[in-house]
């Protein structure tokens, strides 16, 4: 388990998994940090990241300054609003095309819908729109929430050891099929009550972090398309002086987030390349394919967690399976405890050190996961800014 | 045949007796067809008659002097009746299932127990299952399971599973009007943030 602290003039990206959700955090140096989506531990109900804040002694109230939900999906949000109110000095962010009557009437009729059940998609976006309503008077110059969409900058630089945090996407034209598809979606007297879904991945907010000569890209689960949308959209509009070279893999590494000009335009040559697996239903992200692709293109990729199912199901499980008859087939856990990935460089240092708290391991080759298996392995790696 | 126990006819077998239902002239009877069967044919016969809800019976009961339960039957038991005890529902557990997704004939659910502790897991059903909502049934609905264990009179146990979509129902116009003023209010709020 990772629990120094990093140093003042350290950038540190963590990322924890437990197999279905992901939770990331930047250390932009001198007590500055940035929360970006949040998972639970479904074994003992933690949250990883806030778990780790407390741990390494950071004043979770007064150092974090901005919570980024990146997109409605569960894997991204579970939890957000339990760090959000922990974070009592950060600004929340989503995206521009969710601050509107009609994602507030959606969020409004998922809670009637689906009252009383414990799977509501927006259920954390209600809890989050009455924190950001109870803040809403804490002073002058305190903006509770932030909208992103593609070029905002939500962290402006300013002070000592400038960092700025900049939004690359969602798009005008991810807006503008966002509003179309939200207005679809309301309900109306006399129709049906189950409620449609949006791909909110198609709103998801992809983040660009530079402070002093670090650069840190964060790809959400933002997909390749379509045509002015994700990353055709992000790789058309954004040209970074600098690239970067950490790099949090979009979509759980699946292909549908690939795109060549990413890597090429936007990323170092074997960046460091980190990503959370998702273990959802039949799905399971990265594939084989998946990790044989990012191996070949980094060789310095990690991941969180197992991308196949834990192989032995917990005996509460199995208990639980045992009632169930024999109708129900295959039963199993998704989750397992959250790994953690850490990449830390100190400014002026070229190097980064990178750490894996089991099950995090090292996504290629067979020996790096052996030796991921043994508490604190650490890599320290020179990448080619 | 000597009417020696009671007013009522009763067919019973080849034979037809008077045999009072609710009287202790059977028990101290024990003549022929009584004799036959019994025990099981008197409880029998009182149970079903007092069961029973029959309105012409009931009518005939009224006609009887007080404390007179008692009927005719149009067909005898071919055998005598065993008295069961009812079987017993021992235990009983549901969960709320969200359907994550259904491929060739399975559906893949994220369960979490919903009357006891328990951890949230997932597990496949036949599509069959949901008859007759299976075909409606699509990634993102909610399914109840309810598991019953019963045990049998005859001691065997047995566990029975349903599973079954969650029926959503319609909007009102209430709830659209009150959805829509919260977004309403809402908007404004967001115009005066940014």
């Amino acid at each position: 388990m990772l629990s120094d602290p990093p140093a003042e003039d350290t950038i540190e990206v963590s990322i924890f998994g437990p197999g279905k959700g992901e939770a990331i955090l930047v250390y932009l140096g001198y007590n500055r940090w940035i929360a970006v989506d949040s998972c639970v531990d479904q074994i003992d109900g933690s949250i990883p990241a806030l778990a780790y804040l407390d741990r390494i002694g950071v004043n979770v109230s007064t150092d974090v300054l901005l919570v980024v939900g990146t997109h409605a999906h569960d894997d991204h949000i579970a939890g957000i609003s339990k760090v959000f109110l922990r974070c009592e000095a950060a600004s929340f962010v989503f995206a521009h095309a969710l601050a509107n009557s009609q994602f507030v009437a959606l969020v409004d009729a998922d809670a009637r819908a689906y009252a009383g059940i414990p799977f509501r998609s927006f259920s954390e976006y209600q809890k989050v729109f009455e924190i950001v309503k109870s803040r809403s008077t804490s002073g002058p110059g305190f903006r509770p929430w932030r909208f992103a969409s593609e070029t905002t900058v939500l962290l402006p630089p300013t002070g000592p050891n400038p960092a700025k945090v900049t939004a690359l996407s969602p798009s005008d034209e991810a807006y503008h099929r966002s509003l179309r598809a939200l207005s679809n979606l309301l309900p109306v007297a006399g129709g049906g009550r189950r409620l449609a879904r949006i791909d909110p991945n198609e709103l998801a907010i992809a983040l660009w972090v530079e402070v002093d000569g670090k650069v840190i890209l964060l790809g959400a689960d933002v997909l390749t398309g379509p045509n002015g949308c994700g990353w055709t959209a992000v790789t058309e509009s954004f040209s970074p002086e600098a690239k970067a070279q950490v790099v949090k893999l979009p979509h759980h590494g699946s292909v549908t987030g690939h795109h060549d000009a990413m890597w090429t335009n936007l990323l170092v040559r074997s960046p460091i390349a980190l990503l959370a697996p998702f273990r959802g239903g039949n799905i399971a992200l990265p594939s084989r394919d998946d990790r044989r692709r990012i191996c070949s293109l980094t060789p310095n990729a990690y991941v969180t967690a197992a991308v196949q199912r834990p192989g032995a199901v917990d005996a509460r499980v199995q208990r639980e399976a045992r009632s169930l008859g024999p109708l129900a087939r295959n039963p199993r856990e998704p989750w397992g405890p959250a790994g953690h990935i850490r990449a830390r460089s100190r400014i002026g240092d070229a190097n980064w050190t990178v750490e894996v708290s089991p099950p995090a391991r090292k996504l290629c080759g067979r020996h790096d996961r052996r030796r991921a298996s043994s508490e604190g392995a650490v890599d320290i790696l020179d990448v080619d800014a | 045949m000597p009417n020696q126990w009671g007013s009522d006819t009763v067919s019973v077998g080849a034979f037809q007796q008077r045999v009072s239902t609710a009287g202790s002239a059977v028990n101290s009877a024990g003549g022929s067809a009584a004799g036959l069967f019994g025990d099981s044919v008197r409880k029998w016969l009182a149970l079903r008659s007092v069961l029973s809800s029959d309105s012409t019976q009931a009518s005939e009961t009224s006609e009887k002097p007080s404390g007179q339960l008692s009927e005719t039957l149009s067909e005898p038991p071919s055998q005598p009746k065993i008295l069961k005890r009812p079987d017993r529902v021992v235990g009983l557990k549901r969960w709320t299932g969200l359907i994550l997704n259904i491929k060739d004939d399975l559906l893949t659910v994220e369960l979490t127990p919903t009357d006891h502790e328990g951890p949230t897991f997932y597990t496949e059903f036949d599509l069959s299952l949901l008859a007759p909502d299976e075909a409606i049934a699509q990634a993102g609905d909610i399914v109840y399971l309810t598991t019953r264990f019963v045990q049998a009179s005859s001691g065997y146990s047995t566990v029975t599973t349903q599973l079954r979509l969650r029926r959503t129902g319609q909007w009102s116009e209430k709830e659209v009007a009150d959805i829509t003023k919260l977004a309403s209010r809402y908007a404004t709020y967001f115009d005066d943030v940014e």
